[in-house]
């Protein structure tokens, strides 16, 4: 059993993503093209409770927790800058760097106390969260589309279907140089929770999950899927798959695509565990919760749904509260 | 008793072939879809993830594309048939020559539990009880007890030959033999002739010289299958015995054949002929209209058959025609077969055939339930040679294996088929095949051909052909039809999907993101950032 409530939110563009805390189960930091960051407790009274509002000065297009207690975090932000805030604080800003075009995505490395961000101008940032200050600058070949961070790797999506994967320790090359088994552009790469490989999305209604080690029989395991299309008529509607979410015990994930559904599944016996239709919007964000009892999602119409000039978009926020097992895996035969 | 313990024995054999059988492991199972899921849970089970697949060839693809691995052999399966590269589904698909080793273990699995049982009771080992205690009275049947018993006969028989004073010489031969049928019950054969040989003599007389000697043969024969023995005492008073074995073989195919057909099949039957004899000229009368046309055109050898026939064959046509009764061509195909396909050989005059087809209608009482059928046309003879190659072949078949197939070609498509009531027949053909082959949906297409009211009767016939002909056929024929229809089914669908899909964001150059920030809403922060690329895809965005 699964319980799906809407968080009243007074959001007023697009929500470009959702983390929660890695410190408090029902904390939730959302950040929007409405030029704010916000936190909220998604479990105060019965739709949730704004904790803080911060205002940003530029719409945020990526956003997540820095350190452990979720007192912290960092913004990238179209202004090219990513800033870093100190959330108990609301006034207390810092921008940490600042690329040459918007800066699309942001990921923290807990195990390095990393942060890295990239953007659209092919260029990637490192910033040490400990001294909030800039480390190093890399520039890609493609413009970067989305980070993903793992003990100590870092998977980075470009254009042009590109992927890198980066040791954080030895930034100077990447480790592996990889051509996404997607044949569409990359919308989002997530790091498995047990550090062995990815999933990424593409806007072309496709995930797939590959292992970093790069060993003939690791590789073999790699697969791909097709997901979030609809048919209408003879045609298959394929949309995009805008956010993936692992489940941080059970290892299985959830997709979310531009026909507002969310589907969950088990990567290793490569099916999928249950299906929610019915969101509104496009799913533009997913996060799960630290213990893996909630999924926020945030459903928003964009371009993603072919619904980007709708005069009053929909931008809502959703909490699913996940059953006992009902995002585990199912047991191998 | 004896009868019902070979039937009884007949049906566990057809029961046990029919039974649905694994290729793999050689089970066998009540039904099919129980053969089905055992297939998918013992065979086709995915070892990986336990997903149930249909066929050897739908796991290899499974395997392959989900856990990248190749399939090596079926589980669960004997040796010699672990082969992945036979595409097994249910009871299809199954090698010819397995197949038939199959049926033939089974049928020594049952033979062996027969002679087992046997064994066990007391009784005469298979096989040797009925044939050997018929075998044996043949036998027993010298030659010149036959001549007493056909000189004794023919006494009796002064009454009932007068009926048929034409073919004197020859009847009187044969009102011998049937004398000897009567004396000797178990010589059906004889009793048959008697009761024909006056129709089927001057028929002979009136055709040609050599169908008159065949059909003589021919009476003997066509019971002949087991009475030959009995058959040739009768012919050799008239003819020495060396004659009967071969005479009577051409007889048989050529005109006697067809009649008769029905009858050695029910070779118990046949003693009931003595007692049939009296009833021959009963017969004859509702044929009456037959015989004497017909004796004169060399018909008559083989109405005398069929009146024979009638008062024997009726009761195992009555059979028939129930389940056929709307299906009149089917009555009438059973009638043609027999008369019509004997006096068509001879043929000496195509009239009387379109007589014989009326006739055979009329004297059967099935045939009389035809006519009341909404389809006049269809009793005549026309609608039988259609009719018959589909819904009458079966019950035919029943009766007339053999003989049928050949007789419906020759005879109906002389005089039957060419006048009006072919077309008619054809479409009822039409309609009986597009039952037989398709389902409801067939059915319904038929009627609407035909208009509204053949559906009703072609549906009714469906069922009864069904019954009548091969039900089995046609059902596996379905079962076909209906799996390669699913077949189709799902790789449309699968085409579908690969052929025709519709990308909500199919700009593979920039982000949904790259696009939001060109909004204008957004200018102060993004325009400048890619304003030329953003515009192009813009246009492009709403080109597409």
């Amino acid at each position: 059993m699964s319980n799906n409530f809407e968080i009243s939110t007074t959001i007023s563009d697009a929500i470009s993503s959702v983390n929660y805390s890695p410190s408090a189960p029902t904390t939730l930091l959302v950040s929007s093209w409405d030029q704010t960051l916000r936190l909220i407790d998604t479990h105060a009274g019965t739709s949730g409770r704004e904790l803080a509002r911060i205002d940003t000065s530029a719409p945020v297009l990526d956003a997540c927790f820095v350190g452990h207690d979720g007192t912290k975090a960092v913004a990238a932000g179209l202004d090219q800058s990513v800033k870093y805030f100190d959330l108990s604080r609301s006034t207390r800003t810092a921008t940490l760097s600042s690329h040459s075009t918007a800066a699309k995505a942001v990921a923290y490395n807990n195990d390095l106390s990393t942060i890295i961000s990239g953007s659209w101008d092919c260029s990637l940032h490192l910033h040490d969260a400990r001294t909030a200050s800039q480390t190093s600058s890399h520039t890609l070949p493609h413009k970067i589309f989305s980070l993903s961070t793992i003990t100590n790797k870092l998977v980075v999506a470009m254009a042009c279907r590109s992927i890198h994967i980066y040791d954080l320790r030895s930034m100077s090359e990447p480790l592996q140089r990889r051509e996404s088994s997607l044949k569409f552009m990359t919308r989002t790469v997530r790091c498995m929770p047990n550090g062995e490989g990815y999933a990424s999305s593409s806007i072309e209604g496709r995930v797939a999950v590959e292992f970093f080690d790069p060993s003939k029989e690791s590789q073999s395991r790699k697969y791909a899927f097709k997901c979030h299309r609809q048919p209408e008529g003879d045609v298959d509607v394929v949309y995009p798959v805008n956010a993936l979410a692992f489940h941080p015990t059970y290892g299985t994930f959830a997709s979310g695509g531009g026909d507002g559904v969310v589907a969950l599944w088990d990567g290793v016996a490569k099916r999928r565990l249950k299906q929610y239709p019915g969101y509104p919007a496009s799913i533009a964000a997913m996060g799960f919760s630290n213990n893996g009892k909630y999924l926020a999602i945030a459903s928003c119409n964009g371009f993603e749904d072919g619904k980007e000039t709708v005069p009053n978009p929909e931008n809502k926020l959703f909490v699913r509260e996940m059953g006992e097992n009902e995002a585990k895996p199912k047991s191998m035969g | 008793m004896v009868s019902r313990k070979k039937r009884s024995h007949k049906d566990d054999a057809q029961e046990q072939l029919a039974r649905p059988w694994c290729y793999y492991c050689e089970r066998d199972f009540d039904d099919v879809k129980i053969l089905h899921s055992h297939q998918k849970a013992k065979h086709f089970k995915c070892e990986r993830c336990r997903k149930p697949l249909n066929t050897a060839g739908g796991l290899a693809v499974h395997m392959t594309q989900v856990h990248k691995e190749t399939l090596k052999e079926v589980k669960n399966a004997i040796p010699g048939r672990e082969s992945t590269d036979i595409e097994i589904f249910g009871m299809e698909g199954i090698p010819e020559d397995i197949l038939q080793a199959h049926q033939t273990r089974v049928l020594a699995q049952i033979h062996q539990k027969e002679t087992e049982r046997r064994a066990a009771q007391g009784l005469p080992p298979l096989g040797q009880e009925g044939n050997a205690k018929k075998k044996i009275k043949v036998d027993s049947v010298d030659p010149e007890e036959i001549m007493k018993r056909l000189a004794a006969h023919k006494a009796a028989q002064a009454g009932p030959s007068n009926g048929a004073p034409q073919a004197t010489g020859s009847q009187s031969p044969m009102s011998t033999h049937d004398t000897g049928g009567n004396a000797s019950p178990a010589q059906p054969p004889s009793v048959m002739s008697p009761g024909f040989p006056p129709n089927a003599y001057a028929a002979p007389p009136s055709a040609t010289p050599q169908p008159f000697q065949q059909p003589p043969q021919q009476y003997g024969m066509p019971p002949a299958p087991q009475f030959p023995n009995a058959q040739a005492p009768y012919g050799q008073p008239s003819q020495p015995p060396p004659f009967y074995p071969p005479p009577v073989q051409q007889g048989f195919n050529q005109p006697p054949a067809q009649p008769y057909p029905g009858f050695p099949p029910q070779p118990q039957q046949q003693p009931a002929y003595g007692g049939y004899q009296p009833p021959p000229a009963q017969v004859q009368p509702p044929y009456g209209g037959y015989p004497p046309a017909q004796p004169p055109q060399a018909y008559p050898p083989a109405q005398p058959a069929y009146h024979a026939p009638p008062a024997q064959a009726q009761p195992p046509f009555h059979q028939p025609l129930p389940s056929i009764p709307q299906l009149q061509p089917t009555t009438i195909a059973p009638p043609q077969n027999i008369p019509g396909l004997p006096a068509r050989p001879n043929i000496p005059g195509l009239p009387p055939r379109p007589k014989f087809s009326t006739p055979p209608a009329a004297p059967g009482n099935a045939y009389h339930q035809p006519p009341p059928n909404p389809q006049p046309s269809y009793p005549v003879g026309p609608p039988a040679p259609q009719n018959r190659s589909t819904n009458a072949s079966p019950p035919a078949n029943q009766f007339f294996p053999p003989p049928i197939p050949n007789t419906y070609q020759a005879a109906p498509q002389k005089p039957f088929v060419p006048p009006p009531v072919a077309p008619h027949q054809q479409p009822t053909a039409g309609n009986g095949e597009v039952i037989i082959n398709g389902d409801g949906q067939v059915i319904l297409s038929g009627g609407k051909d035909w208009t509204g009211n053949p559906i009703p009767q072609a549906v009714v016939p469906k069922g009864e052909a069904k019954v009548d002909s091969a039900p089995e056929q046609k059902d596996e024929k379905k079962k076909d039809e209906k799996d390669v229809a699913k077949a189709a089914e799902k790789e449309d669908t699968g085409r579908r999907r690969d052929k025709d899909t519709k990308m909500v964001y199919s700009d593979n150059e920039y982000s949904p993101e790259e696009k939001r920030a060109t909004l204008a809403k957004y200018a102060v922060f993004g325009v400048r950032i890619f304003p030329s690329r953003t515009e192009k895809t813009d246009t492009e965005m709403t080109s597409s």
